[in-house]
C-alpha cells in the first residue's frame, strides 16, 4: 500500500496498518507531526479523566428524550400552520403590499390574508380593551368620559361605513389601510381612557 | 435539501394558487375650460391630484385599476368604470362612475380603484368632492371648495378664498393668498403662510398654525392648538388640549377647558381662560385678563394691567407695567414688581405683594399678608386678614397715616411713629413721618408687624 497522510485516521483505527503508518511518518514531516499529536493526546487523555456522582443525569436524559420524541410526533395542524406561515410570508414578499404607488392600489390574496389577520388581531385586542373600559366609561359622569364616548361613537360609525365599502371592494389597499388606521385609533382611544381612568383612581 | 425543495415548491404552488389578475386601464381627455367657468370633480375610491396651467384647458388623466380572480372579469369590469367629463352651464364636471358591485349584479370578488390626475386653468374656481382617497391641489389661483372624507387634503400655493371640509384625514394648507376655512374631524390641521383670515374647526385632532396675515379663529375639541406669528386678532377655543400662542401682533382670546394655556409675545390685549390646568403668559404688550377654575396662573412682563380670577391654583405675577387685580379662592397670591394699583383677594392662603408702585389693597381671610410698597412717593395701603399675621414694610422717608387694629394678638412697629388717641397692644392710630397716605391694617386673631425697609 502506498501510504498517504489522508490514511492516518484509518490507520489509527486499524492496528494492522500502524507499522506501515509509522514507517511513512518517519519519512513524511506532515504525517509525523499529526502522528505525534495523536500519540500525545492518547498519552495525556487518561490523566484528564474524572468521575463524579450524577444521580439525576439519567432521569434528565430520559425525560429529554421523551420530550423530543413527542415533539417529533407528526402534527398535521402544526405542519399546516408552518406551511401557511411560510407561504404567506413568501407571497407577501412577492406581493410587497407595503410598497406605495399605483402598482399596489389593489392587494393580492396573500396580502389581503395578512390584512385580515391583522384586523382579527385588532378586533380581538379592541374587544378585550372594550370589556375593560366599558364599565367605567359608560357610567362615568365626567366630561372626559363624555368626550371619549363621543369619539368612540364617531370611530364606530366610520368603521362601519368603511367596512360596508370594503365589503364589495375587498382588495382595495386604501380602504383596508384606512380601516386599519381606524382600528388603531380606536385601540389607542380605549387605551388612553384606561390609562387616564387609572390615574384618576 | 429535500425539505428546502419541498418548501420552495409549496410556496410556488401557493403563489400560483393565490394568483389574482390585475388590469390597469388609462383614461385621458382634454377639453376647453374658458375663463370664468368652474371645474367640478366628483370622485371616490382613489386619490385626486389637481395641478394648474395658464392655458384655458382641462386635462383629465385617470389610472383605473381592477383586480379579479380572472383577467377577463377584471377587464370587463374596468371597462365599465366611467370617467365622465361633461360640460355644464357653469363649467365642466368630471365624475367617476362605478358599476354596482353588490351580490345581485353578478360582480363578486372584484376590487378597484381610480386615481385622477387633473390639470386645469389656474384661474378657474374648483369644487371637488372625494371619498376614500387623498386630495392634493397646487398652484390654484382661484377659489376652491374641497369636500373630502377618509383621506388627507393638501392645498399648496393657492390664491383666493379656500374652503376645505374633511373627516378622518389630515388637512394641510401651505401658502395661500386669501382667506381659508377648514372644517375637519378626527385629523390634524396644519396651516402656514396664509395672507388672509384663517378659520379652523376641528374635533379630535391637533391644530398647528403659523404665519397668518389677518384674523385667526380656531374652534378645536380634544386636540392641541399651536399658533405662531399671527398678525390679526386670534380667537381660540379648545377643550382637553393645550393651547399655545406665540408672537401675535393683535389681541388674543383663548377659551380652554381642561388644558393648558400659554401665551408669549402678544402685542395686543389677551383674554385667557381655562379650567383644571394652568395659564402662563409672558412678554405681553397690553392688558391681560385671565379667568381660571382650578387653574394656576403665572405671568411675567406685561405692558398693561392684569386682571385675574381663579380658584385652587397659585397666582404668580411679575413685572407688570399697569395694575394687578387678582381674585382667588383657596390659593396663594404672589405679586412682585407691579407698577400700578394692586388689589388682591383670597382665602385660606397667603398673599405676598412685593415692590408695588401703586396703591395696595389686600382682602384675605385665614391667610398671611405681606406687603412691601416700592420706595418713592407714598401710595395708600390697606391690608386685612384673619387668623394669620400681617407684615408691612414701610419704604424709607415715606409718610403714612396709620390705623391698625387686631384682636387676640399684638401690633408691633419697628418704624418710629407718632401715636395719637388710646394706646393698646391691639389697636393703634398714628403717623409715620409727616403722614400723608393711608396705611390701614385690619386683622382678627393675628398679629400686625410694621417693619422698616433695609
Amino acid at each position: 500500500m502506498i501510504f498517504q497522510c489522508s490514511d492516518l485516521e484509518r490507520a489509527l483505527r486499524t492496528p494492522e496498518l500502524l507499522p506501515e503508518m509509522r514507517a511513512h511518518a518517519a519519512r513524511c514531516e506532515t504525517c509525523g507531526r499529526q502522528l505525534y499529536l495523536w500519540t500525545e493526546i492518547s498519552r495525556l487523555a487518561p490523566e484528564l479523566h474524572r468521575e463524579w456522582e450524577s444521580p439525576f443525569l439519567w432521569e434528565r436524559i430520559r425525560s429529554a428524550l421523551a420530550a423530543e420524541a413527542s415533539s417529533r410526533r407528526p402534527s398535521p395542524a402544526w405542519r399546516w400552520m408552518l406551511a401557511a406561515a411560510a407561504v404567506a410570508l413568501f407571497a407577501v414578499w412577492l406581493a410587497r403590499p407595503w410598497q406605495s404607488g399605483s402598482a399596489r392600489d389593489l392587494l393580492t390574496d396573500a396580502a389581503l390574508q395578512e390584512v385580515q389577520q391583522t384586523e382579527a388581531a385588532y378586533t380581538h385586542s379592541i374587544d378585550r380593551l372594550s370589556a375593560l373600559a366599558a364599565p367605567g366609561l359608560q357610567q362615568s359622569p365626567s366630561p372626559v368620559a363624555a368626550v371619549y364616548r363621543e369619539k368612540l361613537v364617531l370611530l364606530d360609525s366610520a368603521i362601519a361605513d368603511l367596512k360596508a365599502n370594503a365589503e364589495n371592494n375587498r382588495y382595495n389597499g386604501y380602504l383596508q389601510a384606512e380601516l386599519a388606521s381606524l382600528y388603531r385609533d380606536k385601540q389607542k382611544t380605549l387605551r388612553d381612557w384606561l390609562t387616564q381612568n387609572a390615574k384618576r383612581n | 435539501m429535500r425539505n428546502g425543495t419541498r418548501i420552495l415548491l409549496t410556496c410556488c404552488c401557493a403563489t400560483a394558487a393565490f394568483a389574482r389578475d390585475e388590469i390597469k386601464r388609462d383614461f385621458q381627455q382634454t377639453t376647453a375650460l374658458p375663463a370664468g367657468r368652474m371645474l367640478r370633480v366628483v370622485h371616490s375610491l382613489g386619490n385626486v391630484t389637481v395641478r394648474t396651467q395658464a392655458k384655458a384647458e382641462l386635462s383629465v388623466q385617470a389610472a383605473i385599476h381592477c383586480s379579479a380572480g380572472r383577467a377577463e372579469e377584471a377587464r370587463i369590469f374596468c371597462g365599465q368604470i366611467q370617467i365622465r367629463v361633461d360640460e355644464s352651464p357653469t363649467g365642466v364636471v368630471v365624475r367617476t362612475q362605478y358599476p354596482h358591485t353588490d351580490g345581485f349584479t353578478g360582480w363578486r370578488n372584484l376590487s378597484y380603484s381610480v386615481s385622477l390626475d387633473i390639470t386645469m386653468p389656474e384661474t378657474a374656481p374648483l369644487e371637488l368632492r372625494n371619498r376614500f382617497g387623498a386630495v392634493t391641489v397646487q398652484n390654484l389661483h382661484a377659489a376652491a371648495k374641497i369636500d373630502n372624507g377618509n383621506g388627507r387634503v393638501t392645498l399648496l400655493n393657492g390664491r383666493g378664498r379656500q374652503r376645505i371640509d374633511n373627516s378622518f384625514g389630515d388637512v394641510e394648507v401651505r401658502t395661500n393668498e386669501g382667506d381659508v376655512t377648514v372644517v375637519n374631524s378626527n385629523g390634524m390641521v396644519t396651516a402656514s403662510d396664509i395672507t388672509g383670515t384663517l378659520e379652523i374647526g376641528n374635533g379630535f385632532g391637533d391644530v398647528r398654525v403659523s404665519n397668518i396675515g389677518r384674523g385667526l379663529t380656531i374652534h378645536s375639541g380634544n386636540g392641541k392648538v399651536d399658533v405662531e406669528h399671527v398678525t390679526g386678532i386670534s380667537q381660540i377655543s379648545d377643550s382637553f388640549g393645550d393651547v399655545r400662542v406665540w408672537d401675535a401682533k393683535a389681541g388674543v382670546t383663548v377659551r380652554n377647558q381642561n388644558g393648558k394655556v400659554e401665551a408669549k409675545e402678544v402685542t395686543g390685549s389677551a383674554d385667557l381662560s381655562t379650567s383644571f390646568s394652568t395659564v402662563n403668559f409672558s412678554r405681553m404688550g397690553k392688558d391681560v385678563t385671565v379667568r381660571g377654575q382650578n387653574a394656576s396662573v403665572t405671568g411675567a412682563g406685561v405692558g398693561g394691567s392684569v386682571n385675574a380670577e381663579t380658584s385652587f391654583g397659585v397666582v404668580d405675577l411679575r413685572e407688570i407695567k399697569g395694575g394687578a387685580r387678582v381674585i382667588a379662592g383657596n390659593t396663594e397670591i404672589r405679586l412682585s414688581d407691579i407698577e400700578g394699583e394692586v388689589y388682591a383677594k383670597t382665602s385660606f392662603a397667603g398673599i405676598t405683594v412685593l415692590s408695588a408702585g401703586g396703591p395696595i389693597t389686600v382682602e384675605s381671610a385665614n391667610g398671611s399678608v405681606t406687603a412691601v410698597p416700592k420706595p418713592g412717593p407714598c401710595k395708600p395701603v390697606s391690608l386685612a386678614t384673619s387668623f394669620a399675621p400681617i407684615r408691612v414694610t414701610v419704604p424709607p422717608n415715606a409718610g403714612y397715616n396709620v390705623t391698625g387694629k387686631t384682636t387676640f394678638a399684638h401690633i408691633h412697629s419697628a418704624v418710629e411713629m407718632t401715636v395719637s388717641g388710646d394706646i393698646s397692644a391691639e389697636q393703634i392710630t398714628g403717623k409715620i413721618g409727616s403722614g400723608g397716605c393711608e396705611l390701614r391694617l385690619m386683622n382678627q386673631n393675628g398679629g400686625i408687624d410694621i417693619l422698616k425697609s433695609r
